[in-house]
């Protein structure tokens, strides 16, 4: 559930239109409503301050760079600069040592369970379990890999020691549920 | 929704799919209503699925300034200057004048930066004094460099803003230079100042100018303090003129404190002009809370501020 209202949710697509047409106080408006919420995906995926940071600066200039090509009806504003931003996050991290290690985990241990080897602080490992539970542990596993480790199918496969085909079967199936879970929020 | 859908929707959204199959998808979707809506239905699941899975991180107010401004600096970038017009020595009249109207065209059509363009210096400055104070904090944090200097954030805001409650809209001000830790350059026409002390904030703006009387000219400071040096620096632009049985007299109030205490006197060479003062305070064990700058009496020199506000912050 995204948390804005519909007014919220129609005031966020004006701003991006309006950063369309140029407006640089659009541009600092939408940053002040979202920025925190981008940084905290930036931390999430980055896991270091300096680079979400900066990741969350590149994702705001890409969204104003891209302000003319966004379609409400291809999502809302947030997920819009969610997505962006988890993108450029991303990108930052497959060029940093932390992906490195993540690699070179990912190669070490293919055959253990993928979701508790990650390296991933206490209180995230609490947040997850609590969110995540209503997915399977597949589930689970290959959604936080996609999204928030950048992995390709072919490498959730390899850590997950399971077929790509099942791969893709276990995101179809959280994406599912977690759809539903969303709808039954919204 | 299919495997296949999703598999391909969810590359869609993450912006794996290459050039090719990306446009193919596109028009999937602009032809199939049905798979732009579920496409959407993803996006925003995604969306949800990411805020929820990601924990809150505290972002301070600097930081989010920071981060704003650097955006700004970059959206608002002048773009490159068109090409100098070319060189011709022996076209026709005409020919000529088709090129310098090719140009004039060119000039007339360059792509320009949004509005606000003066604002993007100032962010500079933030931005490279909030990397400063990252990195100090690092140090500290590490237990290096604890005989280093702290710098303090300048944060500068339009006085005209800043009398209405604003924070944003900044004014001009050179690229910002990190001279040293705890110095830093600021260029002409910045009216105003924000300062962070040791992650609390000191604004130094210019007073308003009483009803009726005219607008002193953009007079401005900053300030920042150094507390490994417990040393202060403010550097003045613009000072108004002051008559010579007057003076202008910097007064600082501690943190912690309710008064605000006498540190010395703006030098005369300064008034009517620029120029920069250091001062300390009186015990090394405080950091400057509010600072001001009034006109006083040379016949009776106050023990608190009395005269006129010249500069005030916050």
């Amino acid at each position: 559930m995204l948390p804005f209202d519909a007014a919220a949710l129609d005031h966020h697509r004006h701003l991006v239109a309006r950063m369309a047409t140029g407006e640089t106080e659009a541009l600092q408006e939408l940053h002040s409503i979202h920025v925190g919420r981008i940084h905290n995906v930036a931390m999430r995926i980055l896991a270091n301050r300096e680079e979400a940071r900066e990741a969350v600066q590149d994702a705001f200039v890409k969204a104003w760079r891209r302000a003319a090509t966004y379609q409400a009806e291809r999502g809302e504003v947030l997920s819009w600069l969610i997505l962006i931003a988890r993108t450029t996050a991303i990108d930052r991290l497959r060029e940093s040592r932390r992906h490195r290690e993540v690699l070179t985990l990912l190669a070490q241990e293919a055959a253990a369970p993928a979701l508790e080897a990650l390296p991933l602080p206490a209180v995230e490992r609490e947040f997850l379990d609590h969110h995540l539970s209503e997915l399977t542990p597949p589930q689970r596993q290959a959604l936080e890999l996609a999204f928030f480790s950048g992995c390709s199918q072919a490498e959730i496969a390899q850590r997950m020691a399971a077929p790509v085909s099942s791969v893709k079967n276990h995101l179809h199936r959280g994406l599912l549920r977690l759809r539903q879970l969303k709808d039954s929020h919204d | 929704m299919t495997e296949d859908f999703t598999t391909e929707a969810l590359a869609y959204l993450l912006e794996e799919l290459e050039p090719a199959a990306r446009a193919r998808f596109e028009g999937r979707l602009a032809a199939e209503p049905e798979a732009a809506a579920a496409v959407k239905a993803l996006a925003d699941t995604l969306a949800a699925y990411a805020l929820d899975e990601s924990p809150p991180q505290a972002l301070t107010a600097a930081e989010a300034q920071a981060s704003r401004a650097a955006a700004l600096i970059r959206v608002t970038a002048p773009a490159a200057a068109p090409p100098p017009p070319a060189l011709v020595r022996s076209f026709w009249p005409m020919a000529a004048a088709l090129l310098l109207g090719l140009n004039i065209a060119q000039w007339a059509l360059r792509p320009r930066p949004p509005a606000a363009p003066t604002t993007a210096e100032i962010y500079a400055m933030e931005i490279a004094q909030q990397k400063e104070q990252d990195r100090l904090e690092a140090a500290e944090k590490a237990g290096r460099d604890k005989a280093g200097p702290r710098l303090l954030t300048v944060d500068l805001v339009d006085n005209d803003l800043a009398e209405r409650g604003g924070r944003k809209g900044l004014v001009y001000a050179e690229p910002a230079t990190l001279k040293k830790a705890g110095v830093v350059a600021a260029g002409p026409g910045t009216n105003s100042s924000t300062v962070i002390i040791q992650r609390s904030t000191v604004t130094l703006s210019f007073s308003p100018a009483p009803k009726g009387e005219a607008r002193l000219p953009s007079a401005y400071a900053w300030s920042a303090f150094d507390q490994s040096r417990h040393q202060g620096l403010l550097d003045l632009h613009n000072l108004p003129s002051v008559p010579a049985d007057r003076f202008l007299e910097l007064w600082v109030r501690a943190a912690g404190s309710a008064a605000f205490e006498k540190v010395g006197e703006i030098p005369v060479q300064f008034y009517g002009r620029s120029g920069s003062v250091t001062y300390k305070l009186p015990s090394a064990s405080v950091v400057p809370a509010q600072i001001m700058v009034t006109v006083e009496s040379r016949s009776a020199p106050p023990k608190a501020p009395t005269g006129p506000v010249v500069l005030h912050g916050p």
